[in-house]
């Protein structure tokens, strides 16, 4: 479904991505980790159309994503909840969620919405409260719940459980295999390396802007490398 | 009602009808400021160029014979349309090519084009007063002492339809909700599918539009333009908009309005030479006690 093939990105003249590639295969769920700056919330903007891209391609059911506008992108399925949330604060849930649809019909939103509801009961509680008084699990479940209003077919998650109680973060990785049962196909970059893995079907290790592991959540659990890096063992 | 009280009173409903168009321009301001942070300073330009083409319609319309309240209506109806081109011609000319550059570089560009305007109307149309071609009829409406004359209800009535429509809008309509999130995240607004550069356009369109209404009608209350009208004007909505809380709808239209009712009432009781020391005292103690404003926001909002 994705393929990302040498993708490189550079902030000025620091070149963060240095060709980057991995493939997202349709109806799989895949897990991108490694240490924070290692480049992995860049990755997610360039595929969203938010960094420039310098060099590779990002090729969608084999049209080059590089170079469209966000909204093309998310018009054709590639929809993003980034790090640290960002609901839109100054305005209530259920606006967040329509904005979510902003690309789709008023009909189609409105039952959207009841499914988002179904799966985040606490959000329907909270339909008219704005965004920003939130906690920050609910705001969590509310840009996940607004990334579902635009349909994606492949949904890119950049570390949904940050910051979360280990019972939040069991929480919102109960939603996304659900999410994964409906047929969403999922590229998750998290820290929470051990719960990644176990749901991801496949796992990039990303490191310094390049990958430096890839392979199955078992190799990858078993790796020496990986247990010290990222699993805290010695 | 007393003498003082009558005088008060009038102050007020002058106030509020040059208010009202202070508060037109201040919204194109604190909208283009809300969604992309720039101080158009081209703004009061816009305004300029929208009563001059305000001006020129009626003139025309009446010379080909259009009787005078619908000449009125469609040269207020072109003004806006062309004008609104104008605007969003200047953003995508002049400040989208240097999104993404420094802060400082569309400022500079926004200079530009304001004093482009101002050569621009003065080479074509000359230094001299361009005269509104219909005298409007002194007369109005009276309470008391207190007279409100045809042309300030004209302009309070088409200023108050104007920003309850553009209140109805951000709040209710799909485009208006796409503007309130390129206001808070336009980084989030892009990842839900904004088109963001045509929300940007938009805008402009709006804000010139109601920048060439306020035009409009102030040719009309003092019978002439000429092509250094957007200077001042643009000063005190920008004012205006700062007063209320630049980035903030209501605020603009509350400071454009109080904006108005102070000098008309610092030029009734203190002289007309006194109203801008007055108006920009006021700005200066309202931005020492609250630095956003007075509906601005307090604390930044975003996550
Ligand atoms: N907007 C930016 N401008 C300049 N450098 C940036 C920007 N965003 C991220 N970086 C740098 O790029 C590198 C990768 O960052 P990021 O993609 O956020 O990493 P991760 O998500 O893996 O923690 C870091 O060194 C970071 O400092
Ligand atoms: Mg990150």
């Amino acid at each position: 479904m994705l393929k990302v093939e040498g993708l490189r990105v550079a902030y000025g003249r620091l070149e963060v991505l240095q060709g980057i590639t991995l493939e997202v295969p349709e109806g799989k769920v895949v897990t991108l980790v490694g240490a924070n700056g290692a480049g992995k919330s860049t990755t997610l903007m360039a595929l969203s159309g938010l960094r420039r891209v310098t060099g590779g391609r990002i090729l969608f059911e084999g049209e080059d994503l590089a170079g469209l506008p966000p909204h093309e992108i998310v018009a054709r399925g590639v929809v993003q909840v980034p790090e640290g949330r960002r609901v839109f604060a100054r305005m209530s849930v259920h606006e967040n969620l329509l904005m979510g649809a902003f690309l789709r019909g008023r009909r189609d939103a409105a039952r959207d919405a009841d499914h988002v509801f179904s799966l985040f009961p606490v959000l329907a509680e909270r339909r008219s409260q704005r965004a920003g008084t939130l906690s920050g699990g609910e705001q969590q479940m509310l840009a996940i719940g607004r990334a579902l209003m635009a349909r994606p077919r492949l949904l890119l998650l950049d570390e949904p459980s940050l910051g979360l109680a280990p019972t939040l973060v069991a929480q919102i990785f109960e939603i996304l295999r659900a999410i994964h049962a409906e047929g969403v196909t999922l590229l998750l970059v998290e820290q929470n390396v051990h719960q990644a893995l176990s749901m991801a079907d496949d796992g990039y290790v990303l490191q310094a802007g390049r990958i430096a592991l890839h392979g199955a959540p078992a190799e990858l659990l078993a790796n020496d490398e990986v247990r010290r890096a990222y699993l805290g063992e010695s | 009602m007393s003498v003082g009280g009558a005088q008060f009173a009038q102050q007020v409903v002058n106030g509020l009808a040059v208010g009202s168009v202070y508060a037109l321009i201040a919204l194109g301001y604190t909208m283009v400021y809300g969604i992309i942070e720039l101080i158009n300073f081209a703004h009061g330009e816009i305004y300029m160029i929208g009563a001059y083409i305000g001006t020129l319609a009626v003139a025309g319309l009446l010379a080909l014979g259009v009787p005078l309240l619908p000449a009125l209506g469609a040269a207020l109806l072109a003004a806006a349309a062309l004008t609104s081109l104008y605007g969003a011609a200047t953003e995508r000319l002049a400040y989208r090519p240097l999104r993404g550059s420094s802060r400082l570089a569309p400022l500079i560009s926004a200079l530009g084009m304001s004093i482009f305007f101002q050569q621009f109307v003065l080479l074509s149309q000359g230094a001299k007063d361009k005269i509104f071609p219909v005298e409007i009829s002194s007369g109005g409406f009276s309470a008391g002492a207190v007279k409100v004359s045809y042309i300030q209800t004209a302009i309070l009535a088409v200023a108050a339809c104007l920003m309850v429509a553009l209140d109805q809008f951000v709040r209710r309509t799909r485009m208006g909700r796409a503007m309130r999130c390129m206001a808070q995240d336009p980084v989030m607004a892009s990842l839900v599918g904004v088109p963001v550069h045509g929300v940007v356009s938009l805008t402009f369109l709006i804000g010139s539009a109601m920048a060439a209404v306020a035009g409009f009608l102030i040719a009309l209350y003092y019978g002439k333009v000429n092509y250094l009208v957007g200077y001042i004007a643009g000063l005190k909505a920008f004012v205006a908009a700062v007063l209320g809380g630049i980035g903030n709808i209501p605020g603009a239209m509350l400071g454009g309005l109080l904006l108005g009712v102070v000098e008309s009432l610092a030029a009734g009781y203190i002289g007309g030479e006194y109203k801008d020391v007055v108006a920009f005292a006021i700005l200066v103690v309202v931005l020492i006690v609250r630095p956003a404003g007075l509906l601005g926001a307090r604390l930044p909002e975003k996550v």
